[in-house]
C-alpha cells in the first residue's frame, strides 16, 4: 500500500500552512457556543426537581469530562502514528495534547469535587468513576514528564508514545464504571441506545456545551501544535522567515 | 425562553448552591483562559527568543574561529 499521502500530510510545514485560516473560524465558533451554552445552562434552563441549582454545574463538568477522555484517545493515536508511520507531525500533535486534556481532567475532577459537597454531602469517595479520572489526570502527567525527561526529542516522544498507549485502557474502565462497580456517581445521563433521563429543557444547552468543549479543544490543539512545529523546526529556513515576519 | 430567576439576586445566590455554582464556572473561566492564550504566549516567547538569539549566532563563529586560530 502506498502512504506517500500521509507522510505529505504529516509534513509540519504543510500543516502550517493549511491550519492558518482554521485558527480564527475554530476560535470563533468555540467562543461563541461555550458563552451561548452557559448562560442558557446558569439562567435560562430550569431548576432540578431533586439536586435544586446545583446541578447546573453538569454544563461544565459533564464536557470537560468527555472531552478529556475523547483527548486521551487523540493523544495516543497519534502515538501509535507517529511509532508505525514515523510522521514528525503526529508526535507534534501528542505533544500538544497532553497539556490540554490534563488541564481538563483536573477542571472535571475539580468541579466534580465541587458539585459533590451539595450533592452527595462531601467533596471527594474514592469510589471507581472518580478514582480511574484521577488515574486518567496521572497519565496526562506522566506523559509530560516524560516528553520533558530526555535531552533526545526522538526517546522522549517514543517513550510518551508508549506510556500513552498503555494508558488507553483506562479510558474504557472510567466509561464502564458506574455499570461495574457500585458508585457514588450517578449513571450517563445522556444515552445512545435509550431515552436520555435529562428533560429537553436542560439537554439542548448541554449539547451546545458539549459541541463547544470539543471546538474549544481542536482550537487550541491546532494552535498548540502550530507552536510546537515552530519550536521543533526553529532551524529551518521557512520558519525563519515566518519568525522574522 | 424566559430568565428562570426572579431577580437578578436570586439569579447570583442559587438558593444556597451559588458558591459551589460559581466557583466551578470561574475555575472554567480560568482553565479555558490559560489554554486558550498559552500557544500564544508561547509563539511570542519563541519569536523573541529566537531574535535575541540571531545576534549571539553571527558572532559565535568568529568568536570560535578567533579562539580555534589562537589555539592553533
Amino acid at each position: 500500500m502506498n502512504w506517500q499521502w500521509l507522510h505529505r500530510f504529516g509534513s509540519p510545514k504543510w500543516f502550517y500552512d493549511k491550519t492558518h485560516l482554521w485558527v480564527w473560524g475554530l476560535g470563533i465558533l468555540a467562543c461563541g457556543l461555550l458563552f451561548l451554552g452557559a448562560v442558557w445552562g446558569l439562567a435560562f434552563a430550569p431548576m432540578d426537581a431533586k439536586q435544586g441549582n446545583s446541578y447546573r454545574i453538569i454544563y461544565i463538568h459533564v464536557p470537560s469530562a468527555v472531552v478529556s477522555m475523547a483527548g486521551y484517545y487523540v493523544m495516543a493515536i497519534a502515538g501509535i502514528i507517529g511509532l508505525i508511520w514515523r510522521t514528525k507531525l503526529s508526535f507534534i500533535v501528542m505533544r500538544s495534547a497532553a497539556p490540554i486534556g490534563a488541564f481538563l481532567t483536573f477542571a472535571a475532577l475539580f468541579t466534580g469535587a465541587v458539585w459533590g459537597k451539595p450533592t452527595w454531602g462531601t467533596y471527594w469517595v474514592w469510589d471507581a468513576r472518580i478514582t480511574s479520572m484521577l488515574i486518567l489526570l496521572f497519565l496526562y502527567l506522566g506523559i509530560i514528564a516524560l516528553q520533558g525527561a530526555f535531552q533526545n526529542q526522538d526517546a522522549a516522544d517514543r517513550s510518551a508514545a508508549w506510556l500513552a498507549i498503555v494508558g488507553m485502557v483506562n479510558v474504557p474502565i472510567i466509561y464502564k464504571s458506574v455499570e461495574w462497580w457500585n458508585t457514588l456517581h450517578q449513571p450517563a445521563t445522556i444515552k445512545f441506545t435509550q431515552k436520555s433521563t435529562i428533560d429537553p429543557s436542560m439537554l439542548y444547552p448541554l449539547i451546545i456545551m458539549f459541541f463547544a468543549f470539543y471546538l474549544f479543544y481542536f482550537w487550541v490543539l491546532l494552535r498548540s501544535t502550530r507552536t510546537e512545529i515552530l519550536r521543533r523546526e526553529i532551524k529551518t529556513q521557512w520558519v525563519s522567515d515566518i519568525i522574522k515576519g | 425562553m424566559n430568565f428562570y430567576f426572579a431577580t437578578f439576586s436570586e439569579f447570583v445566590q442559587m438558593g444556597t448552591h451559588g458558591p459551589y455554582v460559581w466557583a466551578c464556572y470561574f475555575l472554567m473561566l480560568a482553565v479555558l483562559f490559560v489554554l486558550g492564550i498559552s500557544p500564544n504566549l508561547r509563539t511570542r516567547q519563541l519569536k523573541k527568543s529566537s531574535r535575541s538569539r540571531k545576534p549571539t549566532a553571527k558572532s559565535t563563529p568568529t568568536e570560535s574561529g578567533s579562539d580555534h586560530a589562537s589555539a592553533a
